[in-house]
């Protein structure tokens, strides 16, 4: 257990050195920041407009990232000698998901101080965004083995930031289009319902919704993230 | 536990009806530095099926490095992902790296990478290592500094085999050679010169019986079974032993040569080469005058025949 942690602990320092080395993908997790300031600035107080640089910060920060640093791996054509070190695989994943969430949490409370957002129950909310942010990780994680270099992953996250990160906008438009009713079962739009749930007064079993449809999005996510790993690693 | 490491059996590779690498046991040597001498095709196959087997390090020819990692750190991490005891200032004087150690890879040169690799090659605790073309592009000191490596792991009490398609750099190294080819995994024998002078005088006449024919390259004598010689060449008074292809100069003379030859079926087909009968596959005539005999083993090799030895050969071959 000890080796396993020191391996954890190293891979998390590699990657935080590299990274912060890496001024093109690093300088991209204060766009959110920047967003949420002005935001605050124009006056939008609702908790859609909070939750809109939140959003944003998932696939900018957890996804983009977590992308670039696998896919990063794989273009230096380190993955290989890491994967065939004693290192697990589970210690590979869980050393470079640290990072991401990491950087993910302190950006999303940097975002919900600048934009003013205090959740009525903090610790249900707070709950609520670590477990997003472990989806959107698992999903970075997932598109960065199909990423071939850091350039292709800069691309392939777009659908993501337009997808989950952008799609409540389309919430205003339900009532004409009947079918944009699939995007309420996004974990991006669950996490909004449930911040507004948070300012009413709710019972406990209102709650159980929102958690449970992004634990599904993140099993969904893990799922396809262990296939593709292990299929990688045959190649 | 050694038990389990003598069975690693490459499987064989048929690739379109060619045999590209015949199936074999890897050697086992225990505590001696292994040299297997083969074609750039099969060391790619060797590599590539024990690329999943654990208690095998594999250290690639080529491999990325952290570049935005100085030296210092990129060990660092090495040495917390083997859990490995070695002492980090130890690794960089042995390697020479003990004025760059806070340098990025990125600005180092491709040798200086390839130290790094080494340095880092030290931490790997895994009971076999498998160095694929270990000295392939270095300049001399590194050389040097892999031989040291290698030295190291073999201290260190494991098992080490390097895979090279270059025989003089694996004869300084390695304490076992084998050769691979289509045909099969075969040990070639080995014995320094140091200990060939040593008793010189008592075992020349010994010598001169010994079945085996001795060509030298750099400080080392190599010693090949009859059999495995394809041809002999003698260009201004320089006798070469041609072996699948390379070319190892011998001392002693043709006319000696063939003499010890003969009983093995060889047959001095030129004025200046003498030929392995057994793999001569096709006798070709150019013109009326001139012949020559085409090997088996690799079409693209011509040996001249001479009208005069023509007639002697049909009567061996039974024309």
């Amino acid at each position: 257990m000890n080796t396993s942690v020191r391996r954890i602990q190293a891979i998390l320092v590699k990657d935080y050195k590299e990274f912060s080395r890496n001024l093109a993908v690093s300088s991209m997790i204060f766009l959110p920041l920047i967003l949420a300031a002005f935001y605050a600035r124009v006056g939008v107080d609702t908790i859609q407009g909070y939750f809109m640089s939140i959003n944003i910060t998932f696939s900018m920060v957890a996804t983009y990232v977590q992308c670039c640093l696998i896919a990063e791996e794989k273009e230096k054509n380190t993955l290989r000698s890491l994967m065939l070190s004693p290192a697990s695989t589970s210690e590979i994943l869980i050393g470079k998901s640290t990072l991401t969430f990491i950087s993910t949490m302190l950006i999303v409370g940097g975002c919900m101080y600048l934009s003013g957002y205090m959740p009525r129950n903090f610790v249900v909310m707070a709950i609520a965004l670590m477990i997003s942010a472990v989806f959107y990780i698992a999903v970075g994680t997932f598109l960065g083995l199909f990423a071939k270099s850091v350039m292709e992953s800069s691309v392939i996250v777009l659908p993501v930031l337009a997808i989950f990160s952008l799609g409540p906008m389309g919430m205003a438009y339900i009532e004409n289009y009947p079918i944009l009713k699939v995007i309420e079962w996004f974990p991006s739009v669950q996490i909004i319902l449930l911040g507004e749930l948070l300012e009413k007064s709710f019972a406990l079993g209102d709650l159980i919704k929102p958690f449970a449809v992004i634990i599904g999005w993140i099993i969904i996510a893990a799922i396809a993230t262990v296939v593709t790993f292990k299929k990688r690693m045959v190649d | 536990m050694t038990k389990d490491f003598l069975q690693i059996v490459i499987p064989e590779s048929v690739i379109g009806g060619v045999t590209i690498c015949p199936s074999f046991e890897l050697p086992f040597n225990e505590g001696a530095v292994t040299g297997i001498y083969s074609d750039v095709e099969q060391i790619g196959y060797i590599v590539q099926q024990l690329q999943y087997n654990n208690q095998i390090n594999l250290h690639f020819r080529k491999e990325g490095c952290y570049e935005r990692l100085t030296i210092m750190e990129s060990l660092k991490f090495e040495k917390a992902l083997y859990s490995s005891n070695e002492v980090l200032e130890d690794i960089l004087k042995m390697t020479g790296l003990m004025d760059k150690k806070s340098v990025k890879i990125k600005d180092l040169n491709e040798v200086q990478v390839q130290r790094v690799r080494f340095a880092k090659l030290l931490m790997h605790e895994q009971p076999i290592h498998i160095l694929e073309e270990p000295f392939q592009n270095l300049d001399v000191e590194t050389k040097r500094i892999v031989d040291i490596v290698i030295t190291k792991l073999k201290e260190k009490g494991y098992i080490v085999y390097l895979l090279a398609n270059n025989l003089e750099d694996l004869l300084s190294s390695s304490d076992q050679l084998y050769r691979l080819d289509s045909t099969g995994l075969e040990p070639l024998d080995l014995q320094e010169e140091r200990k060939e002078s040593e008793k010189t005088s008592e075992t020349e006449s010994q010598l001169i019986k010994l079945e085996k024919i001795p060509t030298k390259l750099n400080d080392k004598f190599i010693l090949f079974n009859p059999p495995e010689i394809d041809y002999i060449e003698s260009v201004d008074g320089l006798v070469n032993v041609y072996v699948s292809g390379d070319a190892f100069p011998c001392t002693l003379t043709l006319n000696d040569l063939e003499q010890r030859l003969v009983p093995f079926g060889f047959f001095r087909c030129h004025r200046s080469y003498i030929v392995n009968l057994q793999k001569v596959r096709e006798i070709v005539t150019w013109t009326k005058n001139s012949y020559s005999l085409i090997l088996s083993e690799n079409e693209r090799t011509h040996v001249p025949l001479s009208k005069s030895k023509l007639v002697e050969l049909k009567k061996i071959v039974g024309i």
